[in-house]
C-alpha cells in the first residue's frame, strides 16, 4: 500500500527519465573501461536489529526509474580516487528514491565517476529500504547503515589514501533525508559499535533533499516509508533534521529547484534557516527549473545544470579539493 | 543613523588606504579605456520639471571620489548614465541598476559603473540610475520619490528602444541592497500612478536582478535604516504593507534573479527568501543563489569566494531566459 502510493508519487516525477535507462545500458557495456569499484558488505553478514526472511530477494526494477529495492544486505560501492589526481577527500554517497527503492545510477555510479573526476574518492552506499519485515525498528535502520558507512570509510582512510578528516556525506531526495539525518544524528546510539570511530561527517552535500518530516513540508512517500501512516509528534520532530541542527552539525552545500514538485523547497530552506541561526557555513542554489530528481543535471539544459560546477567552487573554497 | 550606514559600508575605507596607487590606475584607466569602451552619456530624468519637487538652494551637490560615494546630498537632478552595449556583441537587452545605500546615500561604483561594464561585456546596454533619496527638504512626498525616479528611467529607455538599439521587451531592473528595494518595487509596483506619465509606454520591467536586496519593510526582517529613511519612524501598518514588495507579487511581477550571502549582518536572507515563495507562489520563474560567504555590500564579488560567482550564475540565467541571444534590429 505505502509502495503503491510512493510509485504513483515517483511516476510523474520520473517518467521522463527514459534516458537514464539507455545511459544505464552504457555504463553495464562500458563497466570495465573505468575506475575499479569494488562492493563491501556494510556489516559482514551481521546487521543489526535484522530480521531473518529468506522470502526476501533484492530485485533491480526499471519500472518508471531504475532501482534497486528490497536490500536486506546493505553495501558499500568503493570507487577510490586516480591515483594521481587524489585529494584525500572522501564523499559517501546516498542515492534517493522515496525511501522505496534507491536510483543507484543516476544518483550512484554516475556521481561517484563525477567525484572521481575532482580526485574525490566515492562510497555508494546502498543502504536498506525501511521495511517491517527485515527489520525491528524500521525508522532507524537506514540511519545505522549511514553511520557505518562513515565509520568504515573513517577506519580504512589510511589504507584507502583519504584523509580522515575530509569525510563528506552526500544525499540526492530521501537520499538528501538520510544524509542530513547522518549529519545531524552522527552521535546517536542506534547499534553497538566495534570501536570509537566518529560517524560525523566533515561536510555534507544535500541535493533536493528531503529534510523535514513536518506534514506541510515533506515528501509524504519517504515520511510513511520510513515512520509509517501515524507517526508520534516526538518521532516526526525527531526525523525534521531542519530541527535537530547544532554547533556540531558539519557545513552543508545545498541545491534545490523551485518549481520541485515532489520535495518542496522549504525542506531546504528551513535547513540551510537553521544553519545560519548556529552560524555554520552553508550554501544554498535554488534553480528556477529543473522539478526534481535530475541527479547531476547532465540531460538538463536549464540553470540547474551548472549545480555540478557550483559544489566544485564550494569544495574548492572549503579545502576538500585542489 | 549616518554613522551606522558610513560603518556597515567602511570596506570601501581601505580603498583610500591605497589611494595613491588607485589614482595612478584610475588615471591609465581612463587613458586606454576612454576610446575602447563605448562612451557613457548622462540623462536628465526629468529635464527640470521633478514631480513632487520642493526648490531648496541649500541642497548641494556632494559626490565622494575617493570611494566612489554619493551621498544623499547629491541627488536634486536625478539622472540616468547610459553605457551603450558594444555593437559587434549587442544582444538588444538593457538593465536599469540601481545602487544601493539605505536610501540614505548610493555605491555608484561597486554597485553601478563597474556592473554597467560587466553588463557591457554581456552584450548588454546598462544604464546607472541615479534615483533621489527620500528626504523632506526636497520632495512633497520622499515615500514614493525613488519610485517616480525609477518608474521613470524605465519608460525612458523603452521609449528610446528603438533609437538605442534596445528590444523594448528585454528591459530589466537590477538593484543592490535598498536599491533592490527599489528594483523590487518597480517589478511589484509598476502599475501605480506616481506622477502624471506623458504618454501610455509601459514602466514594468521585463525581469528583475536583485542583489542582496532589502524586500520587506516588515519590523522582524527589514533593514532598519531604509525603511527609516523611506517610510520615516513610525509608518503606518498600510504603508509597511505597500512597500514589502514580497506582499506586493501578483502574476505580472516579472522573473527575478536573486544572490545574497548567508552571514549578511545588515539586509536578513528572510528579505529574499520570502520574495522567492512569493514569486513561486504564483509560479513565476525564479533563482535564488545564497552563498556561504560574503557579508554584505560586496558589488560583484570576491572571485577566490563563492560568491564572486553569482556574476556567472546570473549570466547563465540570463542565457536561460533567453535575454542574451542575438538582437535583429
Amino acid at each position: 500500500m505505502s509502495c503503491m502510493r510512493c510509485l504513483l508519487n515517483y511516476k510523474t516525477m520520473r517518467i521522463s527519465n527514459f534516458k537514464q535507462i539507455v545511459f544505464f545500458c552504457l555504463v553495464v557495456v562500458s563497466g570495465n573501461l573505468s575506475g575499479q569499484n569494488k562492493v563491501i558488505d556494510l556489516w559482514n553478514g551481521k546487521v543489526p536489529g535484522a530480521i531473518p526472511n529468506s522470502n526476501y530477494k533484492q530485485i533491480v526494477d526499471s519500472a518508471y526509474w531504475i532501482k534497486i529495492r528490497f536490500i536486506a544486505n546493505p553495501t558499500i560501492q568503493v570507487y577510490p580516487a586516480p591515483a594521481g589526481k587524489n585529494t584525500g577527500t572522501a564523499v559517501v554517497v546516498c542515492p534517493g528514491g522515496g525511501y522505496y527503492g534507491i536510483s543507484f545510477v543516476g544518483e550512484g555510479t554516475e556521481v561517484a565517476k563525477w567525484l572521481n573526476g575532482l580526485g574525490i574518492s566515492a562510497i555508494v552506499l546502498h543502504y536498506r529500504l525501511p521495511d517491517d519485515a527485515i527489520m525491528k525498528n524500521k525508522s532507524i535502520a537506514p540511519l545505522q547503515d549511514g553511520q557505518e558507512a562513515i565509520r568504515y570509510v573513517r577506519r580504512n582512510a589510511k589504507e584507502w589514501g583519504i584523509d580522515p578528516h575530509k569525510i563528506g556525506i552526500m544525499g540526492f531526495s530521501a537520499g538528501g533525508h538520510l544524509a542530513s539525518t547522518v549529519s545531524t544524528h552522527f552521535n546517536e546510539k542506534v547499534y553497538s559499535t566495534i570501536d570509537s570511530t566518529s560517524a560525523r561527517p566533515d561536510f555534507s552535500l544535500l541535493i533536493y533533499p528531503v529534510i523535514s518530516m513536518d506534514s506541510t513540508i515533506t515528501h509524504a512517500g519517504s515520511r510513511e516509508n520510513l515512520i509509517g501512516k501515524h507517526p508520534a509528534p516526538e518521532m516526526v520532530k525527531h526525523f525534521s533534521n531542519e530541527l535537530q541542527v547544532t554547533t556540531k552539525t558539519p557545513p552543508a552545500f545545498m541545491i534545490h529547484s523551485l518549481d520541485d514538485g515532489a520535495v518542496p523547497v522549504e525542506n531546504s530552506i528551513e535547513y540551510a534557516s537553521a544553519m545560519k541561526k548556529l552560524k555554520i557555513p552553508c550554501e544554498l542554489h535554488i534553480y528556477e527549473h529543473g522539478g526534481h530528481g535530475y541527479g547531476l543535471g547532465k540531460w538538463n539544459s536549464g540553470t540547474e545544470s551548472s549545480w555540478t560546477k557550483a559544489c566544485e567552487k564550494w569544495l574548492q573554497v572549503r579545502g576538500f579539493i585542489n | 543613523m549616518s554613522r551606522s550606514i558610513f560603518l556597515r559600508y567602511n570596506k570601501l575605507d581601505m580603498n583610500t588606504m591605497n589611494f595613491k596607487k588607485v589614482m595612478l590606475a584610475f588615471i591609465c584607466l581612463i587613458a586606454i579605456s576612454g576610446s575602447l569602451f563605448g562612451q557613457s552619456k548622462v540623462i536628465d530624468l526629468w529635464n527640470g520639471k521633478i514631480p513632487g519637487a520642493i526648490y531648496n538652494e541649500k541642497f548641494k551637490q556632494n559626490v565622494d571620489t575617493a570611494t566612489g560615494w554619493v551621498d544623499k546630498h547629491s541627488v536634486v537632478n536625478p539622472s540616468l548614465t547610459m553605457y551603450p552595449a558594444p555593437e559587434a556583441k549587442a544582444t538588444g537587452t538593457a538593465v536599469v541598476i540601481c545602487p544601493g545605500g539605505a536610501y540614505w546615500g548610493m555605491a555608484v561604483k561597486h554597485e553601478g559603473s563597474q556592473v554597467a561594464k560587466w553588463l557591457n561585456s554581456l552584450g548588454i546596454t546598462a544604464f546607472v540610475l541615479k534615483y533621489r533619496l527620500p528626504d523632506d527638504s526636497i520632495m512633497a512626498n520622499k515615500t514614493i520619490g525613488p519610485m517616480q525616479d525609477g518608474q521613470r528611467a524605465i519608460r525612458i529607455v523603452r521609449s528610446h528602444a528603438k533609437e538605442w538599439g534596445i528590444n523594448p521587451d528585454k528591459i530589466g531592473i537590477m538593484g543592490f541592497s535598498a536599491g533592490g528595494h527599489l528594483a523590487s518595487t518597480l517589478s511589484t509596483h509598476f502599475n501605480e500612478k506616481v506622477y502624471q506619465s506623458e504618454d501610455s509606454t509601459s514602466a514594468r520591467p521585463d525581469f528583475s536582478l536583485l542583489i542582496y536586496p532589502v524586500i520587506s519593510m516588515d519590523l522582524t526582517i527589514t533593514h532598519w535604516g531604509s525603511r527609516e529613511n523611506l517610510l520615516g519612524k513610525n509608518p503606518s501598518p498600510e504603508l509597511v504593507k505597500h512597500f514589502s514588495n514580497e506582499l506586493q507579487v501578483n502574476e505580472q511581477t516579472p522573473p527575478a534573479f536573486l544572490a545574497l550571502s548567508i552571514d549578511d549582518d545588515a539586509v536578513p536572507v528572510q528579505n529574499s527568501i520570502s520574495y522567492a515563495l512569493a514569486l513561486k507562489k504564483f509560479k513565476i520563474p525564479c533563482e535564488l543563489h545564497l552563498y556561504q560567504s560574503g557579508g554584505h555590500g560586496y558589488g560583484m564579488g570576491k572571485p577566490a569566494n563563492t560568491e564572486g560567482t553569482w556574476p556567472e550564475a546570473c549570466r547563465k540565467w540570463l542565457e536561460a531566459r533567453g535575454f542574451l541571444g542575438n538582437f535583429k534590429k
